[in-house]
C-alpha cells in the first residue's frame, strides 16, 4: 500500500513541476492525453475488471463536457457557475447511467446485450447534440465561450493531478476485498448471483461511478480547451477509448493510463505527418494485441502481469461466531405442486415434498428424469411453471436467485462453478460479502469463515493453498472451494447436483464424510443429486426418486433398496 | 487384432483437469456388436464422445481401420466411416425426417438407395418423410436416430443408451435392426446402455466400466454372463 | 395529410424497409451461423460503395458495379475469416472488436487510396415513375426488387441447397451437425464470405441514394446491427424487423424530426430486446 502512495506522490510532483520543463504545444496535447487516460480508466475498470465491454464511456465524457460548455455560454463563467455546471455534469451523467444501467443489467441478461446498449447510448447523445441547434451549437459544437481564467499551466495540473488521483483511487479499490468483487462478477457472474449478491446493482453502481469519472474528465476538457463538438460523446470515440484500453493492457489500470496518454500524445504528433498510416497502423496493432496478445502490449512488453501481484498477502483464517442450529421444526424446503414445462413438453409435474434441517435427502432417477431442473427451480424463483416453494418459511415466488440466498439457501452446481482468476482466498472472501460489507480501501487480514467451512477446508488441504489460483486447483480442489464457498454463506438449506461427479474414491470419501457431517454436527438441510446409489446409500437419510418428471418414490434407503419399482427405472429389467 | 474396425488403446480422457475415462483399450470387429455396460456418471458417453472426437484425449490411442484419427477433428472421423447416434437432442427437431436423414449422408444422390435401407428398418419412417421431426413421439425419434446413424452404410456405429424410457416393442425393434446391420451388413457397433436385458440380446461382448475403467469383459454368450454384469452394476 | 403523402409515405416504408433488409442480410446471416457480430460490416459495405465507384469510373455498365462489389466484398470476408475471425471463435466479445479494427484499417486503407473527400456514383435507373398518380423514384422501387431477389435468393439457398441444409444444421446444433460430416468450419467460411460479399452488395446499392465516403458504413453498421440483435437468425424475422422500425422511422423522420428519426431504429430495438429477449425471432 505504501508503495502505491510513493508512486502516485512521483508522479504527481511529476505533474505538478511538468510545465516547467514542457513547451506549450506538449503541455495542450498532454493536457488532453489526461484527461482521455481517466476516461480510458472507467473502461478499464468496468471491461477490464467487471467484463462489461463498453462502446459507451464516451457519452459520459460529452455530457461532461456539454454541461461545463453550455453553462458557460448561457450564463458566462463565475466560479458559482463553474460549481453549478459541475453538479450539473455529475447528475446528468450518473442520471444517463443509470438508465443505461437499468436497460443493461438484470438477471438473465447477456454480456453482449449490454455491449449493444452501450452503443446506442453515445448514439443517442450524439443525436440529441446535433438536433440542438444554436443552443447546443449543432454539428460544429460550441466554441468561444467563457471559461475559467486559468493559465494553461494551470490546466494542465489540475488535469495531471485528477488523473494521478483518480488513477490511485482506483488502484487502491481494484486491490481491496471490495475490488475482488469486481473481478468474481466478471470471471463467474452466476455463481456472484447464487452466493447472495446483487449483481444488477453492483454492476449499475459501478457503471455510476465510472459515468461520474468520465463526466468529470469531459468538463475539465471542456474548460480547458473551450471547445466541445458532439463527437467528444460519439461512439467513434467510445470505440477508440476501448482500443487504447486493449492496446494498454486490459485489467491492469496502469497500461490503459500510460497507454492512452502514449497513443494520444504520439497521435497528435504522427497524425500531422503521416495522417492515415498512423490510424491504420494503430487497426493493426489492434487487431494483433486481440487476436494473439489479449493482455495487451504493455503487459507484453514488460513481462509483467498483475496475476502474480506481490500484494497477495494470505489472510489468516478465523471461526466466525456460530449460528443458532436451524430450528428443527421448522420446514425447510417445502415444494406444493411444483411444475416445469417448455411448451407441451414437462419435465416436471406436480413434485411436492418437505424436508426439515438435518435430513440429507438425496433425488436419484436417470437422465431426463429432471433433477437438475428441479434443483433449478429451488434456487430461482422464476424458473418454475406453477406451483408452491417455500424455504425456511419463505415463499420465494419468482424471486431472483441471489434473494433466494437471502432466506437461506446455499446451491453447488455440478461443474465445479468458482472464480477462475481469483485465488482460495479471495474466493471464499467473496461467498463472505453477502454478510459483511467489504472494505473498498484494504485487505481485510484474517478471513472468519464458519467452522464447517473452516473443516471442509482442512480436510481437503486447501487451507495450505489459499494463495493458490482456483484455476490451478484439480477438479476435486476445485469442487471442495465451491463447496466450502457455498457453506461460507452460512446457509441452512445447501442444494447439491452431482457433488461427486468426476471425483477418486478418496476424494468421494471425503466430500461424504463432509456431508453428514454438515447435516448432522451442523443441522443443516440438504439435498443432493446424485447418479452413484452407493455412495447415497452411504450419506442419506432418505431418498426421492425422480422419474420422467414425476415423484415416484419417497423414502429411506431401505424403502428405496426393496423397491422393485427403481430397479426397473434403473436397470431396465421391466424387459426380463 | 489387426481386422478390427474400431481400437482404442490406453485411452484416458475427460473435461478440463477432470480424468473421467482411465486408461481404456477396447476393440471392435467388422460384423460384431460390443456393449459398454455402467452405471449413470460412469463415464460411458464420455468414452463415446471421445471416440467420436468431441473430447481430446488426455493420453491414448483412436483408430479406425487402419487409420490413426486420434487427432482428427469430428467431422473427418465421420468421413472415416463412423457414425454416432448421441442420447440427447440428438435430431434437427424443426427439420423434417427427410432433411434429417439427409444430413446423415454426404451426398444427395445417393438418399433413394439409402431410402430404401431404410424402408426395410423402419417402414413408418419413410411414410412420414416431410414431417418435422420434433413431432414424432420419444420412440420414434429414437427410431430416426438409428435410422440415420445406419443411413450412410458407415463401418463403426456408435449408439448412446438409445433404449432410455423405450417401450419394450419399440426395444425389441431396435434390437433387431442393430442385429442385423451387424450380421448382414457387417457393421460394427459399439453401444452403451444401462438396460441389461438389451444389451445380451443385441450384443456379442460385453464390458463393464466403472468409475471411468473396464473392470470386467467377456462374450455375452457365456452362461454367467448376465450374473457377473448385474454384480458389477448392483444397486 | 393528403392521400398523395400518405401513398409517397407508404412507398417510403416499403423502400427503407428493403433498403435496410438488404443492409443486414448479411450481418444477421454471420451472426446467425458463427454467433458472432461482424462489425467490419459496415466497412465492406463502404468496400463495396467504392467497388461501384471504381466500376462508373472505368466507364463500366453501373449495372456491372454490382457483382463487382459482391466479389470485392466476399474475397475481403474470405481473406478476413481465415486470418481475424477463426482464431477468435468462442471469443465473440473480442471478435466484435477485431472486425471493428478491421473496419479502421478496411476505412483508412480505403482513406489512402481514394483521399477523404465525398464522391458521387451515378445511379443506373434515374427518373421517376407515376404509381397511382404520385411520381416516385424508379430507383427506390428497384432496390424493393433487388431486396426481393437478395431474400428470395438467401432462403432459396438455405432452404433447397445441400449447402443450405448443413448450414441450418450448424445453426441448430453445430456439435450434432460436425458429428454427421459437416465440416462446420467450412460452412462458416463460407458464410463469413456470402455475408461480406453482401454487405459489399448492399454498399453498391445504396449509393446512387447517397453519396460515398471512407466511413459512409457506420451508421449502416449500427442499423443493421441492431436489427439482426431483434432478428436473432431467422430471415423472417429480419424481414418483419425492417419493415416495422424501418417503418417507424420513416413516419417518426416525416412527422416528427429526421433526426429524432434517425435513433428510432436503435432506441426501438434497444428497448424492444430489454422487455423481450428474443425479440421478433419467435
Amino acid at each position: 500500500m505504501s508503495r502505491v502512495f510513493l508512486v502516485a506522490l512521483l508522479c504527481l510532483a511529476a505533474v505538478l513541476a511538468g510545465p516547467l520543463l514542457l513547451d506549450t504545444y506538449t503541455i495542450n496535447i498532454l493536457i488532453r492525453s489526461f484527461l482521455f487516460a481517466a476516461v480510458a480508466l472507467s473502461v478499464d475498470l468496468l471491461w477490464g475488471y467487471s467484463g462489461f465491454l463498453t462502446f459507451g464511456q464516451s457519452a459520459f465524457f460529452g455530457v461532461g463536457a456539454y454541461a461545463a460548455a453550455l453553462c458557460f455560454s448561457q450564463f458566462g463563467y463565475s466560479p458559482w457557475i463553474g460549481l453549478l455546471s459541475l453538479v450539473a455534469a455529475l447528475g446528468a451523467a450518473a442520471l444517463l447511467a443509470l438508465v443505461q444501467g437499468w436497460l443493461s443489467f438484470y438477471h438473465g441478461s447477456t454480456p453482449l446485450y449490454a455491449s449493444v446498449v452501450s452503443l446506442v447510448v453515445p448514439v443517442v447523445v450524439t443525436q440529441i447534440l446535433f438536433s440542438g441547434g444554436i443552443f447546443t451549437g449543432s454539428s460544429s459544437g460550441l466554441t468561444a465561450y467563457d471559461t475559467p481564467d486559468f493559465e494553461i499551466e494551470d490546466w494542465f495540473r489540475i488535469a495531471g493531478v485528477f488523473m494521478v488521483l483518480v488513477t490511485t483511487v482506483a488502484v487502491i479499490f481494484v486491490r481491496s476485498d471490495a475490488g475482488r468483487v469486481l473481478v468474481a462478477l466478471r470471471d463467474n457472474e452466476a455463481r456472484c448471483a447464487y452466493l447472495g449478491l446483487n449483481t444488477a446493482r453492483q454492476r449499475i453502481l459501478l457503471l455510476v461511478v465510472t459515468a461520474c469519472i468520465a463526466a468529470i474528465a469531459g468538463w475539465l476538457y471542456a474548460g480547458s480547451s473551450g471547445v466541445v463538438a458532439p463527437e467528444l460523446a460519439g461512439f467513434v470515440f467510445g470505440t477508440e477509448l476501448v482500443i487504447w484500453v486493449a492496446l494498454g493492457g486490459r485489467g491492469t489500470l496502469l497500461g490503459p493510463v500510460l497507454g492512452t496518454i502514449l497513443i494520444d500524445f504520439t497521435s497528435s504528433y504522427a497524425s500531422g505527418s503521416l495522417p492515415f498510416l498512423w490510424k491504420l497502423l494503430l487497426g493493426i496493432a489492434f487487431i494483433l494485441v486481440i487476436v494473439a496478445l489479449p493482455q495487451g502490449l504493455i503487459p507484453a512488453v514488460t513481462g509483467r502481469l498483475r496475476r502474480k501481484r506481490a500484494e497477495n498477502v494470505v489472510p489468516g483464517l478465523a471461526a466466525a461466531k456460530p449460528r443458532p442450529r436451524p430450528d428443527p421444526d421448522q420446514v425447510a424446503i417445502y415444494l406444493d405442486s411444483v411444475s416445469r414445462s417448455f411448451g407441451s413438453l414437462k419435465i416436471l409435474e406436480a413434485i411436492s415434498f418437505k424436508a426439515r434441517p438435518g435430513e440429507l435427502v438425496s433425488l436419484v432417477g436417470p437422465n431426463g428424469a429432471g433433477k437438475t431442473t428441479l434443483m433449478r427451480c429451488l434456487s430461482d424463483g422464476a424458473e418454475r411453471s406453477g406451483g408452491r416453494i417455500a424455504i425456511n418459511g419463505h415463499d420465494i415466488g419468482t424471486l431472483p436467485p441471489y434473494r433466494c440466498v437471502g432466506f437461506g439457501l446455499g446451491r453447488k452446481f455440478q461443474t465445479a462453478n468458482v472464480f477462475d482468476t481469483l485465488s482460495v482466498a479471495e474466493c471464499l472472501a467473496v461467498a463472505r460479502v453477502r454478510l459483511h460489507l467489504p472494505s473498498f480501501w484494504r485487505r481485510a487480514d484474517t478471513l472468519e469463515l464458519p467452522q464447517a467451512a473452516l473443516d471442509i477446508l482442512r480436510a481437503t488441504s486447501l487451507d495450505q493453498a489459499l494463495a493458490t489460483p482456483a484455476m490451478l486447483l484439480s477438479h476435486g480442489q476445485k469442487q471442495a472451494l465451491e463447496l466450502a464457498m457455498v457453506v461460507a454463506l452460512e446457509p441452512s438449506v445447501v442444494l447439491l447436483d452431482e457433488p461427486t461427479a468426476g471425483l477418486t474414491q478418496q476424494e468421494r470419501r471425503q466430500i461424504g464424510g463432509v456431508l453428514t457431517d454438515l447435516a448432522i454436527t451442523h443441522g443443516l438441510c440438504l439435498l443432493l443429486v446424485e447418479h452413484d446409489l452407493d455412495f447415497v446409500r452411504e450419506i442419506s437419510s432418505r431418498v426421492v426418486v425422480l422419474h420422467q418428471g414425476r415423484l415416484v418414490l419417497d423414502g429411506t434407503v431401505q424403502d428405496v433398496i426393496a423397491s422393485e419399482l427403481v430397479r426397473t427405472i434403473y436397470a431396465g429389467a421391466a424387459h426380463g | 487384432m489387426s481386422g478390427a474396425i474400431l481400437s482404442v488403446e490406453g485411452l484416458s480422457s475427460g473435461y478440463g483437469a477432470a480424468t473421467v475415462v482411465r486408461e481404456v483399450s477396447l476393440q471392435v470387429a467388422p460384423g460384431e456388436v460390443l456393449v459398454l455396460l455402467g452405471k449413470n456418471g460412469m463415464g460411458k458417453s464420455t468414452l463415446l464422445r471421445t471416440i467420436m472426437g468431441y473430447l481430446r484425449p488426455h493420453a491414448g490411442r483412436i483408430c479406425v481401420g487402419a487409420t490413426d484419427v486420434t487427432g482428427e477433428p469430428v467431422h473427418r472421423r465421420a468421413a472415416h466411416g463412423v457414425s454416432y447416434a448421441p442420447q440427447e437432442r440428438a435430431l434437427f427437431q424443426d427439420l423434417s425426417v427427410r432433411d434429417n436423414l439427409r444430413l446423415g449422408l454426404s451426398k444427395d444422390r445417393d438418399f433413394e438407395q439409402a431410402l430404401g435401407r431404410v424402408r426395410r428398418a423402419f417402414p413408418f419412417l419413410a411414410e412420414r418423410l416431410a414431417q418435422p421431426a420434433g413431432t414424432l413421439s420419444g420412440g420414434e425419434q429414437k427410431m430416426l436416430l438409428v435410422a440415420r446413424a445406419l443411413m450412410t452404410a458407415p463401418r463403426l456405429v456408435l449408439v448412446d443408451e438409445v433404449t432410455e424410457g423405450l417401450q419394450p416393442s419399440v426395444v425389441d425393434r431396435l434390437a433387431t435392426v442393430l442385429r442385423r446391420a451387424a450380421a448382414e451388413e457387417r457393421r460394427a457397433i459399439l453401444l452403451v446402455e444401462q438396460h441389461v436385458h438389451f444389451a445380451l440380446s443385441v450384443a456379442d461382448r460385453y464390458a463393464v466400466l466403472k468409475l471411468g475403467t473396464i473392470v470386467a469383459t467377456g462374450s455375452t454368450r457365456d452362461p454367467d454372463a448376465q450374473a457377473v454384469i448385474e454384480s458389477q452394476l448392483r444397486v | 395529410m393528403n392521400g398523395a403523402a400518405v401513398l409517397t409515405l407508404g412507398l417510403d416504408i416499403v423502400t427503407t424497409a428493403a433498403i435496410l433488409f438488404t443492409v443486414a442480410t448479411g450481418l444477421l446471416i454471420i451472426f446467425g451461423v458463427m454467433k458472432i457480430v461482424n462489425f467490419a460490416h459496415g466497412a465492406f459495405i463502404t468496400l463495396g460503395a467504392y467497388a461501384g465507384l471504381v466500376a462508373s469510373e472505368l466507364g463500366l455498365s453501373p449495372w456491372l458495379g454490382l457483382p463487382l462489389a459482391f466479389l470485392a466484398g466476399a474475397a475481403c470476408g474470405a481473406l478476413v475469416e481465415r486470418c481475424v475471425v477463426r482464431p477468435l471463435y468462442g471469443r465473440p466479445l473480442d471478435a466484435i472488436l477485431a472486425t471493428w479494427g478491421l473496419g479502421i484499417i478496411i476505412g483508412e486503407l480505403l482513406t489512402l487510396v481514394f483521399g477523404r473527400e465525398v464522391q458521387f456514383v451515378g445511379s443506373p435507373l434515374s427518373g421517376t415513375v407515376d404509381v397511382l398518380g404520385e411520381a416516385y423514384s424508379v430507383y427506390r422501387l428497384f432496390l424493393v426488387v433487388a431486396a426481393l431477389i437478395v431474400g428470395g435468393g438467401f432462403a432459396w439457398l438455405l432452404g433447397a441447397t445441400r449447402l443450405g441444409l448443413a448450414t441450418r444444421a450448424v445453426i441448430m446444433n453445430e456439435d450434432l451437425a460436425r458429428g454427421l460430416g459437416i465440416n462446420a468450419g467450412w460452412v462458416r467460411f463460407i458464410t463469413f464470405s456470402l455475408g461480406s460479399g453482401l454487405a459489399g452488395l448492399a454498399g453498391a446499392l445504396i449509393t446512387p441514394l447517397s453519396s460515398v465516403d471512407p466511413n459512409m458504413g457506420v451508421p449502416w453498421l449500427l442499423n443493421a446491427f441492431m436489427l439482426v440483435m431483434v432478428s436473432g437468425a431467422s430471415l423472417g424475422a429480419l424481414l418483419a424487423a425492417s419493415v416495422l422500425l424501418g417503418g417507424a422511422q420513416v413516419v417518426i423522420s416525416s412527422l416528427a424530426s429526421p433526426i429524432l428519426g434517425g435513433l428510432t431504429i436503435v432506441v426501438l430495438a434497444a428497448l424492444l430486446l430489454r422487455v423481450r429477449p428474443k425479440g421478433f425471432a419467435r
